[in-house]
C-alpha cells in the first residue's frame, strides 16, 4: 500500500517532468544565477565555474537509452555534473578608482653619466702602457685591503699590522673589540673545523 | 743593482710619463683640460703650428697623387698561415665619407676565434676586483652592553634571557652577518686580459662597428658638425675615440664635451667593457700601430723572459 502511493505521487512528477528544460538551464552559464554575479570574468577567472559536458556524452533520447523510461531518480546529465571551485586566479585587476599615496619617486639611473661611461677606463693599464703601473694602484679603499683578499682574521690581523699603534693611542675600545674578535676566531678556524663544515664554522 | 739597471733603461725608453698620466686620471673637469690644452700650445714655440705636419687629407686635396690609395702596412710576426684582414682608412675633416687607402690588420689581434667566456671573465674582473663591500653588523662582542641580567629568572611571564647583546633580542647581536670592510679583489692571468682585447677588437671588425682614421683632427669647434657626421656614416647612437697620446686636438674635445655618448680616450684607457658598452669604435692609424705592437709582445711573453723586467714586481697578485 504504501508502495503504491508512492508510485502514484511519482508517476503524476513524472508527468511534469521534461528532460529538455534541464539541460537547456544548466548548460547555459549565463542563465545560472550564481555565476552571474562574478565580475570580469573574462579577465579576472572565476572560482566557480560548470564543468560541461564531453561531446561524446550520451545524451537522453540517443543510444541505448532511447527507449528507456522517464525517471525521476535518474540523471539526465552526466554523474558529478557539479560545481567546481578552483583557487587559481587570473592576474589582478587593474586599480582604476584608487588614490596612490605615499608614491615614492622614480629615478632613472643615468647610465652615460662621467662615472659610469668610462667605467673600467684603466684597467688594462699594465698590458697597453709602460708596465709600471698596475690596476691595483687604481683601487680606492683602506690600505690594509688594497690587492688582498682573505678570510676575517687575516683581514683583522693585516688591520692591525697597518692600523694597530693609531687605534692604540686612540681608540682603544674598538681594539680591544678586534683582540677579542682575534681570540675567537682563532679557536672557531683551528677547533671547531672538522671534515663537514656547517654554515656556522665556514671561513668568511 | 739589476733594478737599477733595469729602471735607467725605462726610463730613457718612457713614452708617457707618470706626470701627463696623473692628470688624465685625476682633472676630469672640462675647465682644467681647456687650461692645461692652451698652456701646452703657448708654452711651445709658436711657430710650431705653422711646422706641424699636414694630415693626410690636406695632402689628397693639395695634391691626390702624393697619397697612395692603398697603403699596406708591416705586420711583426703575422704567421704565413694566415692572411691579414682589410680596413679602410677614413677621415673625420669633412662631413662625408672619404676613403683614402686600405690598410693590413694582424690577425692574431683583429680575426680571433670568438670565446665568449674569456669575454665574460674579463667583464666580470673588471667589475668585481675594484670592489671593497663596507657592510658590517655587530656580534655579541662587539655590543657596548653590560652584563647583567636583565630580569629575574623566574617571576616575570616572559622568556629566560641575560644580556641585551643575546639573538633573540630585536636589539642584539646579528651572529653570522656581513663582517667588516671586506674586499672582491683577484686578478686574471695576463694572457686571458690580452685575450679579452683581441675578443673584443675582432667582434668590433667582424660586426662592421670598427673605424680606421688618420687623425681626430676637426676643422670647427661645433658640435653640430660630429653629429652630422655620424649620422650621415650610420655609426649609431654611442661612440669611442681612441687616440695614441693623453693630448687630443683641442677642436674634437670642446666638440665632443657635450655629448655624453661620445667619449674619447688614449691607448692605455681601452678595456673589455667600454669597447662592448659603445657602438663603434674609432682607432687612429698610430693608436693601432700601438695596440698591435703592445698586444703581441704581451702574448708571446712568459714568466721566463720577464725574469728581470719591472713588471714581475706585481708577481703577488
Amino acid at each position: 500500500m504504501f508502495i503504491v502511493r508512492k508510485f502514484c505521487s511519482i508517476a503524476t512528477l513524472c508527468k511534469t517532468i521534461k528532460p529538455t528544460n534541464f539541460t537547456e538551464k544548466l548548460f547555459k552559464q549565463q542563465d545560472h544565477p550564481t555565476l552571474c554575479l562574478t565580475a570580469a570574468k573574462q579577465f579576472h577567472g572565476s572560482a566557480v565555474h560548470l564543468r560541461e559536458p564531453k561531446q561524446d556524452a550520451i545524451v537522453i533520447g540517443d543510444g541505448d537509452r532511447k527507449y528507456e523510461p522517464q525517471s525521476p531518480y535518474r540523471r539526465h546529465w552526466p554523474k558529478r555534473f557539479q560545481f567546481v571551485t578552483s583557487t587559481r586566479f587570473g592576474p589582478t585587476l587593474p586599480r582604476v578608482n584608487k588614490e596612490l599615496k605615499h608614491q615614492l619617486p622614480f629615478n632613472y639611473k643615468d647610465k652615460w653619466s662621467d662615472k659610469s661611461a668610462l667605467q673600467g677606463a684603466n684597467d688594462y693599464i699594465d698590458i697597453l702602457g709602460d708596465g709600471t703601473i698596475h690596476p691595483v694602484d687604481l683601487i680606492k679603499g683602506p690600505a690594509f685591503l688594497i690587492g688582498y683578499n682573505a678570510n676575517e682574521l687575516g683581514r683583522l690581523n693585516r688591520r692591525l699590522r697597518f692600523e694597530g699603534r693609531y687605534l692604540a693611542d686612540n681608540f682603544p675600545s674598538e681594539l680591544e673589540k678586534i683582540l677579542k674578535r682575534i681570540k675567537f676566531l682563532r679557536k672557531k678556524y683551528n677547533y671547531k673545523r672538522g671534515k663537514r663544515v656547517r654554515k656556522r664554522f665556514k671561513y668568511r | 743593482m739589476l733594478g737599477q739597471t733595469c729602471r735607467k733603461i725605462t726610463g730613457s725608453l718612457n713614452v708617457s710619463p707618470r706626470i701627463e698620466f696623473k692628470r688624465y686620471l685625476w682633472r676630469n673637469s672640462i675647465c682644467q683640460q681647456k687650461i692645461d690644452i692652451t698652456l701646452k700650445y703657448t708654452d711651445e714655440a709658436s711657430g710650431s703650428i705653422a711646422n706641424k705636419e699636414p694630415t693626410l687629407y690636406e695632402k689628397f686635396l693639395k695634391n691626390p697623387k702624393s697619397v697612395p690609395l692603398i697603403t699596406s702596412r708591416k705586420l711583426e710576426n703575422c704567421n704565413k698561415y694566415r692572411q691579414p684582414r682589410q680596413a679602410w682608412l677614413e677621415t673625420l675633416s669633412t662631413v662625408e665619407d672619404h676613403k683614402l687607402g686600405m690598410l693590413d690588420l694582424h690577425p692574431d689581434i683583429f680575426a680571433v676565434h670568438p670565446r665568449l667566456d674569456i669575454l665574460y671573465h674579463n667583464l666580470r674582473w673588471q667589475e668585481f676586483y675594484k670592489k671593497i663591500d663596507y657592510n658590517w653588523t655587530p656580534s655579541r662582542g662587539d655590543l657596548d652592553v653590560s652584563g647583567g641580567k636583565q630580569m629575574p629568572q623566574k617571576g616575570s611571564g616572559r622568556a629566560r634571557n641575560r644580556n641585551r647583546s643575546s639573538i633573540m633580542f630585536r636589539t642584539g647581536a646579528k651572529p653570522l652577518g656581513p663582517k667588516g670592510p671586506r674586499a672582491l679583489f683577484y686578478m686574471l692571468p695576463k694572457q686571458y686580459r690580452v685575450q679579452g682585447l683581441c675578443t673584443a677588437l675582432s667582434f668590433k671588425y667582424a660586426q662592421n662597428n670598427l673605424h680606421i682614421v688618420d687623425s681626430l683632427e676637426i676643422p670647427t669647434d661645433d658640435p653640430e658638425y660630429i653629429q652630422d657626421l655620424i649620422d650621415t656614416r650610420f655609426w649609431g647612437f654611442s661612440a669611442l675615440f681612441v687616440d695614441d697620446t693623453d693630448y687630443m686636438p683641442e677642436n674634437i674635445t670642446y666638440a665632443l664635451a657635450e655629448f655624453p655618448s661620445y667619449n674619447i680616450l688614449p691607448v692605455y684607457g681601452l678595456n673589455v667593457r667600454d669597447m662592448l658598452k659603445h657602438e663603434t669604435l674609432i682607432l687612429t692609424l698610430a693608436a693601432v700601430e700601438k695596440i698591435e705592437q703592445k698586444l703581441l709582445f704581451h702574448s708571446s711573453r712568459n714568466k721566463r723572459s720577464s725574469r728581470f723586467s719591472m713588471d714581475t714586481r706585481y708577481d703577488q697578485y
